[in-house]
């Protein structure tokens, strides 16, 4: 007992400090978050702040745009998250086949896009994607291929605006999908391979019943990850479409962050992060409960 | 390192007594002409002034200054106007900081929240009620020789400083849009000269749509693109007090202003950056590399010749807007102010500079360097400005010019306008649903 204490002090100094980051970074804001959701916050004068109760939280069920930016975000998290996982899992397997030359390579070209700063990427989009012949999407299609006679409004139009944003998503998510895979596939026992081709498995089947269930805590975490990222996501329609047209692009983060500091409404603006928050919580934690029980042993 | 060793005190030494005396010329360079002045500086606290005896030289101080002046109109604030004014005021130290005009709201609420604001900023008029409101100002009524700023000031521009009861600010300068023309375009549609009516510029357009050219832009369906066309074509925000939207935004008159426009844009006389298409609009009316010029006109600010300068004087024609049923052109209002933080340092010091910067002598040179039009009466009278040639125009246009909807809201007010002209311009409603909508909505944010 007493020994046990004396550990307990001689590592307090280490929990105390990660703790107290925790507070200050981690837990305040949180609250103080949720603390602002019930008022119309005066963030110079916040004792000026108006209690307003639950009423930005009303507002928030009643607003339209919120139900176009919830679909988004929903639609954004289901078409980038299996498409940035399909294609990861799929490069990594490619990349780690025998026979393929130039591995360091061709990680460094997936993975390129991942180190990349978003910002960048986000206007380099803008640019590939622009509306009329001047952009180089536009000019493919139709001076080079001929596949239209017009050139499309790319972000003028809410699907096509919304695809760019996908295309900018995958292409810049696979690289770490990949690399997380990588990795998970160096710990896979090459015995395990050899014994199912002597057993006459092939390509397909060892990847489906091999592969694939031994991949399995490492398909969790990132699962887990992407979709957290999904929900998270804010740069590329920020600074692509800015949500327009008509804010029918605009995610849950993007609209809170309209209210925040374009309107000053940090009010209803909490408001809607407490409910995205209160969303990425229940997604996930779903998810951990169904999948993050069982452990693998070899 | 023994060599170090030995010179370097000689050097410390040296460089010591040159510093010594180097300030101390400046110094004396600096003082003279203050001490030989009127007493120095405005003396806005009188308590702190008085038992000061005049003679003494007053303390450096150092007043930091934000603004969004473009590279030319920075080069003139630097170059020109801090010098003169250091000459009068050699105490005072202007620390000019630049902003990048994006988001640079949230960058005046951040710096506000993190008190890390400036003395002073020069801010787009249309923020102030909504920074006042926010706490971020000071009222200035009670700055010494206020009234006399007001006095000498424009009063619409004035205006746009007021709420709740306070002046939190002044105008710095003001402007407004003006057709502008391509020589060789109007040429093309069988012009020599700007059209006067609005009726005369559609039949210019419907001929250049033959040569898949454009005779009309509207750089957008926003609440700085779209005012001017919609005003001029009848249409109204809100009452003169604007209090209230329903019955005004939605009047017959303003539905038929945004149906013409919609009509034109069916008819394909409208170019594309009313939807956010390319060209931009400047692009599209001198032409981009290897492509020729296709709109005949735009509607901009006196800064497309003050940026372009010599490269357009020939080839483009400033002109009035053409005008519209009521025979009046109404361009849109658009300006900067003098504003000042709560939390200042130096407020003295910043209101010092900013009555040099409103003087007549400052806001003469302003215009003539850069198209400020000037918020001081005086100054826009000067002959000095009739050598600037566009800037008549704009001028004559100012005296119909009406102003946005002031109010702490302006930011949302004018993002449901842009969305509400946007859907009719889409289709997604009729003009009528789209502005008796949008009325109840601003009805909400004026309350």
């Amino acid at each position: 007992m007493n020994k046990a204490i004396k550990q307990y002090v001689q590592v307090a100094p280490y929990l105390a400090l990660g703790f107290i980051m925790t507070c200050i970074f981690v837990l305040y804001p949180l609250i103080k978050g949720v603390y602002i959701s019930f008022f119309e916050y005066k963030v110079i004068n916040p004792s000026q702040s108006l209690f307003l109760g639950w009423a930005n939280y009303i507002k928030v069920f009643h607003d339209p745009i919120i139900y176009i930016a919830l679909r988004n975000t929903l639609l954004f998290a289901l078409v980038t998250v299996p498409l940035q996982w399909a294609f990861g899992i799929l490069v990594a397997m490619v990349i780690n086949l025998q026979f393929i030359r130039f591995k360091v390579f061709f990680r460094l070209v997936y993975y390129l896009p991942v180190i990349s700063s978003w910002i960048v990427v986000s206007y380099l989009f803008q640019f590939l994607f622009a509306d009329g012949s001047s952009g180089v999407v536009n000019y493919l299609l139709v001076d080079f291929f001929h596949l239209r006679d017009e050139p499309i409004a790319w972000l003028q139009n809410t699907w096509s605006a919304n695809i760019v944003i996908w295309l900018l998503s995958v292409w810049k998510g696979v690289g770490w999908v990949m690399i997380m895979y990588l990795a998970a596939l160096q710990s896979v026992p090459r015995s395990l391979y050899e014994a199912a081709a002597i057993d006459g498995a092939k390509g397909a089947r060892t990847f489906i019943h091999i592969t694939l269930p031994l991949m399995r805590p490492m398909t969790v975490y990132v699962l887990i990850n992407l979709i957290i990222g999904a929900f998270q996501a804010f740069i590329q329609v920020f600074l692509i479409t800015k949500g327009g047209p008509l804010d029918s692009t605009h995610l849950l983060n993007t609209y809170m962050f309209k209210h925040a500091f374009q309107y000053f409404d940090f009010g209803y603006a909490a408001a809607i992060s407490v409910m995205l928050g209160l969303l990425i919580f229940i997604f996930t934690y779903s998810q951990q409960r169904t999948f993050g029980k069982d452990r693998i042993e070899y | 390192m023994r060599i170090t060793k030995r010179w370097l005190p000689k050097l410390l030494l040296v460089l010591l007594i040159a510093t010594v005396f180097l300030a101390a010329c400046g110094n004396n360079e600096g003082n003279t002409p203050a001490a030989e002045e009127k007493p120095v500086a405005a003396p806005v606290d009188k308590k702190e002034v008085e038992p000061a005896p005049a003679a003494e030289p007053p303390k450096p101080v150092t007043v930091e200054f934000w603004h969004a002046f473009g590279e030319g109109e920075e080069k003139v604030l630097l170059e020109e106007v801090i010098p003169k004014f250091n000459e009068q005021y050699p105490h005072i130290t202007i620390q000019g900081t630049r902003m990048p005009t994006e988001n640079l709201d949230q960058q005046v609420i951040t710096a506000a929240a993190g008190g890390a604001v400036p003395d002073v900023m020069r801010m787009d008029n249309t923020w102030v009620p909504r920074m006042a409101k926010e706490g971020v100002l000071q009222a200035v009524d009670n700055f010494a020789d206020f009234n006399k700023v007001v006095a000498d000031s424009f009063d619409g521009p004035m205006a746009t400083n007021y709420y709740n009861g306070n002046y939190y600010g002044v105008p710095l300068d003001t402007n407004t849009k003006i057709a502008i023309y391509s020589k060789e375009l109007l040429a093309e549609a069988g012009a020599t000269e700007a059209p006067k009516t609005i009726d005369e510029l559609v039949s210019l357009a419907r001929k250049l749509k033959e040569n898949g050219k454009f005779g009309i832009t509207i750089g957008g369906p926003d609440f700085w693109n779209m005012p001017p066309w919609f005003w001029t074509l009848g249409g109204t925000i809100t009452d003169d007090k604007y209090t209230v939207a329903t019955g005004h935004l939605n009047s017959e008159a303003s539905i038929k202003a945004l149906e013409t426009i919609v009509s034109w844009n069916d008819e394909g006389l409208l170019a594309p950056p009313i939807l956010g298409g390319q060209p931009g609009t400047w692009e599209g009316l001198r032409g981009e590399e290897g492509k020729p010029a296709s709109y005949m006109m735009i509607n901009d600010g006196p800064w497309f010749f003050s940026i372009l300068g010599d490269a357009v004087k020939d080839t483009m024609i400033p002109a009035k807007m053409p005008s519209g049923p009521d025979g009046k052109s109404h361009s849109i209002i658009g300006g900067q102010d003098m504003v000042f933080f709560n939390g200042a340092k130096q407020p003295e010091a910043a209101w010092t500079f900013t009555q040099f910067m409103l003087s007549e002598e400052i806001q003469v040179l302003m215009a003539i360097k850069t198209g400020a039009i000037p918020t001081n009466k005086n100054a826009a009278q000067a002959d000095a400005l009739k050598d600037v040639y566009y800037l008549d125009e704009y001028v004559a246009e100012m005296e119909t010019a009406m102003a946005r909807t002031p109010s702490p809201n302006a930011n949302q007010i004018g993002d449901v306008f842009g969305k509400a002209f946007e859907k009719a311009l889409r289709k997604d409603a009729t003009p009528k649903e789209a502005l008796d909508q949008a009325a109840t909505e601003i009805d909400a944010l004026l309350k």
